[in-house]
């Protein structure tokens, strides 16, 4: 069920409305759990039983794992239910890929009747269920949380249907003590939760499907790439489209939980506007970064070894985290250039401060045009169909004799639009950059708020194209 | 993990409610005004189909009485559902015929599903039958396999409830596409002269656009079109045809129905196809050497009081006595 659908609405309405009317926080909880499950179903009531079965065994293994005082033997457990989850996640959503892969090197290596056959379907959103269920057992073992003996509490916190598709991925440490305490009716967090929702479907529907993913489809899916001008317009169209379908589906989730009483993580902070690439990821998808962060790049030993290992382990990080948004090529060379990204910047920060170069209006400057063109073009490699129409996108870009004024002249409405949009859209970014977007709704005068809403609720009525999936929702 | 709170400066539930008040009496006067802008301008609602629709009707296929109806807008804008279930009393109509799409892959994907034993009548003409256009419907049947879900059925039975009243849930109407043409030289959006129920039947006004000028771009874009994918030999095309036989002994194994029909054209239309696809040589071919059912307007003269102001299709006036004159004339024929 996508928030951007009638049905979504109606099932909303119903919802919020039996949970409020339903007096019993646990008989409360109980219609949250099942309404997490029919919206869960209403994709492919197949792989329920997936989610509802991997859950549960988490929950039970990780009940066990805390009440086991031996660090050692704890560790063997957790060692068990990591293996469990990344097993699950890489027969479901890598098998395919693995397969294919293999198909290739043996035609490569001349054994062309050596050929493996696969076509495993992959769940909607098991990357995000698996890493709820992963933060919270290493949790559980690392940071000695209290693990839960409610087994619908624990699938709640998993299956919780605003976040469950999309994230954003949370942990137990923020939902524990939410899901255990009965959440209050407070009127005003109720309409701001609505004016997130308002807000989330305006950046879904008429940004990103309205404005960026009619010049960003028209340039990605065409087989040549030859002019500048339009590679560039494509590019900058996915990286708006891309920021307003995955913000506004986390703004929409963060609006539908606080409705039901809940508060979730902020996920997106301007992140356009980052100076550099640590900034970009403490901006941008903020749950999954720090879920990496905490749980893969300071377990590898974080910067606390040499530069090479520091280095190593960004790379290892950033590659994972690529290979976590899909299993293609496009996505695995994507997080590795963010891992060299990253690199880069290290290496330009010991440069600066070696020869006592501090942050001033020009270096910031700079170091945000580089960030965002950098930005931009990993998301070439992010959205191509394959890594060979990528480096073709982005050899245009970067070669001089591919642009014409010509072509700058003959942009179509639609790109000049688009063009405008984001550079609004970038010009807000770099205003509100360290403003996040509760203290701008909630410092807004209620006749502002209101019209503001009006008026998105107006363009969104009357943007009505294709219904199209959020892009995150195949993560 | 920074958290989304609300710390509101006060006012609590009576500024919360303010607001809502106020965002419903905006949103809802925009929406009034602009409804009303449309309709001044002679625009009318009509259920808008999308991949969602088309797979509404199909999910409605069951059972030995489904009489489905495949093939492109001759078939959408001139059969009557109403008109065959009085004809056929026990029959449960289904229209699945695609604007501008040949339906030889919905005849593959409805062969291919074992649960379908109804009657399929198949407008599809000797063009329409050449392997180039198989595809042309497939789009269609990969969404009713793969993404149509329940969910998605409740989604687009509430959209069919508002389209059915509002003008500016039209997404050619959208609030887009009317700065365009007000900002550029681009052409303001058409006043359309078709609307569709939620069943899928079509109908066509054709007080609301000029005939002649239809019929000419038809006549233009047959021309390219042939141009384009010039007519294979009657024996590469015959041959090509073979998997056709093979779908149609399917359903008929089943206990189902295959009646291949071609519509009546006229004038440039007709010309046009029969210069391409000369009807002794090829239509009719197909239907006595795969010992077929078929019915082509050439062979009937039931359609001699109907108009057809495109030389194409029918106005929506007279769609109801097209499909009685159509359907009895088929059962006349022990077709039926």
């Amino acid at each position: 069920m996508q928030f951007d659908s009638l049905a979504f609405l109606a099932f909303f309405l119903i919802i919020a409305a039996l949970y409020w009317w339903v007096p019993a926080w646990n008989q409360r909880k109980n219609v949250l759990l099942a309404a997490s499950y029919v919206f869960y179903a209403g994709w492919n009531p197949y792989f329920l039983p997936l989610l509802v079965t991997t859950s549960l065994i988490d929950w039970r293994l990780a009940l066990h794992m805390g009440s086991i005082p031996s660090q050692g033997r704890r560790k063997k457990w957790l060692i068990a239910i990591c293996t469990m989850n990344l097993a699950v996640l890489g027969y479901f959503k890598y098998a395919n890929f693995f397969m294919d892969n293999i198909n290739s090197l043996t035609t490569f290596m001349g054994l062309p009747n050596f050929s493996f056959q696969s076509s495993v379907a992959l769940p909607i959103c098991i990357s995000f269920y698996i890493f709820h269920s992963l933060s919270y057992c290493i949790d559980v073992y690392r940071v000695g949380i209290r693990p839960t003996a409610s087994w619908r509490d624990y699938l709640l916190y998993v299956a919780f249907f605003p976040q469950l598709v999309a994230g954003p991925i949370v942990r137990w440490t923020t939902m524990g003590q939410q899901i255990e305490t009965p959440r209050p009716f407070v009127a005003d967090r109720f309409v701001v939760g609505i004016a997130l929702m308002v807000v989330g479907l305006f950046q879904k529907i008429v940004l990103a499907d309205g404005i960026f993913a009619p010049v960003a489809n028209a340039q990605f899916d065409q087989n040549t790439f030859d002019t500048g001008v339009s590679v560039w317009m494509g590019a900058l169209a996915f990286t708006g489209q891309i920021f307003c379908d995955f913000a506004g589906y986390t703004t929409c989730a963060i609006g539908a939980a606080l409705v039901l009483g809940f508060r979730l993580p902020v996920n997106f902070q301007s992140p356009y506007a980052a100076i550099g690439f640590s900034d970009f990821w403490r901006r941008w998808h903020i749950s999954l970064s720090s879920w990496l962060r905490d749980y893969l790049y300071i377990p590898l030993g974080g910067n606390r070894g040499s530069a090479s290992t520091t280095a190593r382990n960004l790379v290892i990080t950033m590659l994972l985290g690529g290979l976590w948004h899909g299993a293609a090529w496009t996505f695995v060379v994507w997080g590795l250039l963010h891992g060299l990204f990253l690199l880069l910047e290290r290496g330009v920060k010991q440069f600066a401060d070696t020869r006592g170069i501090g942050p001033s209006a020009v270096t910031k400057s700079l170091g945000w045009c580089v960030t965002l063109l950098a930005v931009v073009t990993a998301w070439v490699f992010f959205r191509a169909e394959d890594l060979g129409s990528a480096v073709a996108m982005v050899t245009t870009m970067y070669t001089v004799s591919s642009f014409a004024l010509a072509d700058l002249l003959n942009i179509d409405f639609e790109s000049w639009w688009m063009l405008v949009v984001f550079m609004a859209l970038l010009g807000q970014q770099l205003i509100t950059r360290d403003r996040p977007l509760q203290a701008l709704v909630d410092n807004l005068s209620w006749p502002v708020l209101g019209v503001m809403l009006g008026a998105m609720l107006f363009l969104i009525s009357t943007t009505t194209g294709q219904t199209n999936a959020f892009i995150y929702f195949q993560f | 993990m920074r958290l989304f709170t609300s710390s509101s400066k006060g006012g609590g539930a009576r500024r919360g409610w303010s607001v809502i008040l106020l965002a419903a009496v905006v949103w809802l006067s925009g929406v009034w005004l602009y409804e009303g802008y449309l309709r001044d301008q002679g625009h009318l609602p009509s259920i808008i189909d999308s991949p969602q629709l088309w797979a509404q009707e199909r999910s409605r296929i069951e059972g030995a009485d489904a009489v489905v109806f495949i093939g492109a807008s001759r078939t959408l804008y001139g059969i009557d559902l109403q008109t065959v279930e009085q004809v056929m009393p026990a029959s449960k109509p289904v229209m699945l015929a695609l604007n501008g799409a040949y339906p030889m892959a919905t005849l593959q994907a409805l062969a291919d599903d074992p649960a379908f034993n109804g009657t399929l009548l198949v407008d599809v003409d000797a063009r329409g039958l050449s392997e180039s256009n198989w595809d042309a419907q497939a789009a269609k049947n990969q969404y009713f396999e793969h993404d149509w879900t329940p969910i998605w059925a409740v989604h687009r039975r509430l959209l069919n409830e508002l389209q059915r009243h509002w003008v500016f849930l039209t997404p050619r109407l959208g609030l887009f596409s009317l700065l365009k043409s007000a900002i550029t030289d681009a052409p303001a959006p058409f006043l359309a002269h078709d609307t569709l129920s939620a069943r899928r039947e079509g109908f066509l006004n054709f007080d609301r656009v000029s005939g002649a000028g239809l019929a000419e771009m038809f006549r233009v874009g047959l021309v390219e079109d042939l141009a384009l994918h010039p007519p294979p030999s009657a024996a590469h095309w015959l041959r090509a045809l073979a998997p056709v036989k093979k779908w149609v002994q399917k359903i008929e194994a089943r206990g189902g129905r295959v009646i291949f029909f071609v519509p009546p054209v006229s004038g440039h239309q007709a010309t046009l196809a029969e210069a391409a696809y000369p009807f002794a040589q090829y239509w009719q071919r197909f239907i006595t050497e795969y010992n077929l059912v078929g019915w082509h307007y050439r062979e009937s003269n039931v359609f001699s009081a109907i108009e057809l102001p495109d030389q194409s299709h029918v106005d929506a006036r007279q769609k109801a006595e097209y499909t009685r004159l159509l359907l009895m004339d088929l059962k006349r024929r022990g077709n039926l």
